[in-house]
């Protein structure tokens, strides 16, 4: 197990002003981590296909944070198409969305989501969202691929 | 009188064919009768020496297949050795760590749900339990990694050692550094190094955490770190199977620490040899010997220079990694002679 | 973010002394919570069996602790029955085992394991974990609903 090596987390996240309060809030924790970001579900995927063959610049991720509410391919149709493939099912997601909707929560557990946070209201509350996911992600849990 | 001398030459030159077509069909032990002092007679004699030559170079080159195949079961044989030890050492280190985790946990229950109500003797009896638990798995730990090392392929890669100290500082030594104020230069880059890079992290790491931890009281810890390119191996009398690479880095780790005396500077490198009361210095006495152990493997050497209340400057040889450029300066040099 | 009035946790571990360190872990946090504990495969299995039936006394679990090494139905085997279960595969499944090696961690999160803790070696360690573990699955995360459901007809 290398630990040396930064946890890579992808963030599948439409909105600019959500990617930059999570790259902060990822940034000022004590763990470091590596964060690459797309914009939707089709450029994760092609993100994630890039990662299979090793390209340096498209390492691939030991976490995917994930938004459901995408324009094209949405959140829980991405989540279907990773945990339908052999290799990267192996990543834990983590949807991280503004839906509430129990049926959402259901179908994303059911689609074995490894966590569902609904992004919080204010700043302060997503820097301690952001402290416990991290603490558990890579200080708790081992990951594989670290 | 013509049929004479026909006969005379045509006997020989049968003789020689006829030879030529047996060795070529492998009967290396033919030869040809010489019967004459002229040019058939030399004739003769050269082909009988070829025949010899021949047969001497067939016996080698048997041999060496059949010492090729040799050298191969054996290097099998040796990989699976490797593996059922690896995996030996693995199942036991873990077997024999469970009972002491559970020694220092519920030691450490005791000690919470006690609280108070245990004083003196009995407290210390119960820490020193805890702290034998602990210190058995830290050697554990290490037996483990020291192990590793020696049964662990090596997958050679370009490291720069820049970037790997600059992590170690980043990650592993950062809350080490800040404690103690210390500070880490490198005077000038550093050349990269064909070698492993987890094993090369671990042997920085354990130099620095030295050069850290043996520091002089009240004077804040620095590490000076630089090399020194040789052209030519070193080869010294007590160091058999020497590194003979056409280029080896020397690379010189220096602290200002409490320094080592001279009597003991071998010592240091053996397992669980500790010149300090764990009091003073805690560890378990197998940081340097890992070191050893990585850079004997990678066909290196290392060593210290130093004073007792100088400080030290611990000292390893690796291969360095050349550079494209140089790589293909070789190859045009060499195609041109 | 709230929580649920108490939050039930199913231990999969056959080591009574692991057994014992999470229970007193558990019971120094906040949140209010009901560990049960299997010591088996099997039993695990059975308790979930009982839990769809949605009584009082074998609620299905928030939260699947699993140990891997284990007698019998292994770890790796009651996580895949589980995630192959329509009624329980919701259910997050966290690893809480011994083994550190990189081939089980890949496994565990190929068959959707939900984390993977390697048994800290001191108690503070344990306190640690499991006080992590419960910040991130009951305080920031939401709840499986039909596990929800379940516990509010409690």
């Amino acid at each position: 197990m290398d630990t040396f090596k930064r946890a890579v987390v992808l963030l599948v996240e439409d909105d600019p002003g959500d990617q930059k309060l999570l790259s902060k809030a990822l940034a000022n924790q004590e763990i470091p981590t590596e964060l690459q970001i797309v914009g939707s579900g089709e450029e994760a995927l092609e993100y994630l296909l890039r990662s299979k063959s090793r390209d340096e610049q498209s390492p691939r991720p030991n976490l995917i944070l994930l938004d459901l509410n995408m324009p094209g391919m949405n959140g829980k149709e991405f989540l279907r198409r990773i945990k339908d493939d052999v290799d990267l099912c192996a990543i834990p997601v983590v949807v991280l969305t503004v839906s509430e909707a129990e049926s959402d929560i259901q179908e994303c557990y059911e689609l074995h989501a490894a966590g569902y946070i609904r992004k919080s209201a204010t700043p302060e509350e997503f820097q301690r969202v952001v402290k416990t996911l991290a603490k558990y992600w890579f200080a708790t849990s081992s990951l594989a691929g670290r | 009188m013509l049929y004479f001398v026909i006969i005379h030459f045509l006997r020989p030159v049968k003789h020689l064919t006829a030879g030529a077509e047996k060795i070529g069909k492998g009967e290396l032990n033919h030869r040809v009768e010489v019967e004459s002092n002229d040019e058939l007679g030399y004739l003769a004699s050269s082909f009988n020496k070829m025949a010899e030559d021949l047969k001497k170079t067939t016996t080698s080159i048997d041999n060496l297949n059949r010492e090729i195949t040799e050298r191969k079961r054996a290097e099998e044989a040796l990989e699976v050795s490797n593996r059922e030890l690896r995996d030996f050492v693995y199942i036991a280190s873990h077997d024999l760590r469970e009972p002491l985790r559970k020694i220092s946990s519920f030691g450490m229950l005791l000690e919470e749900s006690l609280g108070g109500k245990l004083q003196g003797e009995d407290r210390e009896s119960l820490e020193f339990m805890i702290d034998g638990a602990n210190r058995m798995t830290q050697m554990i730990n290490s037996l483990l990694e020291y192990s590793r090392i020696g049964t662990k392929e090596i997958t050679y890669e370009t490291v720069d050692l820049n970037e790997a100290i600059g992590q170690l500082e980043q990650l592993e030594l950062a809350a080490l550094l800040e404690e103690t104020g210390g500070t880490i230069e490198i005077q000038q880059p550093l050349p990269s190094v064909q070698a492993d890079p987890v094993q090369i992290r671990r042997l920085l790491q354990n130099l620095i955490t030295n050069g850290i931890k043996y520091r002089s009281e009240g004077i804040g810890p620095r590490i000076v770190i630089r090399a020194v390119r040789k052209s030519w191996g070193l080869l010294t009398e007590d160091s058999p199977g020497e590194q003979t690479a056409e280029d080896t880095v020397r690379i010189e780790v220096q602290d200002n620490g409490i320094g080592i005396e001279e009597e003991h500077h071998r010592r240091i490198f053996k397992m669980f040899k500790r010149l300090h009361s764990r009091d003073k210095y805690e560890g378990a006495g197998i940081g340097l010997a890992i070191c050893q152990k990585i850079v004997g493997r990678h066909g290196g050497r290392i060593g210290v220079e130093s004073k007792a209340g100088v400080g030290s400057t611990f000292w390893f040889t690796l291969p360095a990694s050349k550079s494209l450029e140089q790589e293909q300066e070789k190859l045009i040099s060499s195609l041109e002679t | 973010m709230e929580t649920l009035k108490e939050v039930v946790i199913l231990l999969v571990e056959d080591d009574i002394g692991d057994q014992k360190l999470v229970k007193k872990s558990f019971e120094r946090e906040k949140i209010a919570n009901k560990l049960h504990i299997a010591g088996g495969g099997e039993d695990a299995w059975a308790y979930l069996q009982r839990s769809k039936n949605g009584d009082g006394q074998t609620p299905k679990p928030d939260l699947i602790l699993l140990d891997l090494n284990m007698p019998g139905i292994g770890g790796k085997e009651l996580l895949r029955r589980i995630k192959a279960d329509a009624e329980l595969s919701a259910i997050p499944v966290v690893i809480l085992t011994t083994s550190d090696s990189d081939q089980d961690i890949l496994n565990s999160f190929k068959l959707q394991a939900s984390g993977y803790i390697q048994k800290p070696v001191t108690l503070q360690g344990f306190y640690e974990a499991i006080h992590n573990l419960e910040e991130y699955w009951f305080v920031i995360c939401k709840q499986v609903p039909s596990v929800k459901e379940a516990a509010c007809s409690r």
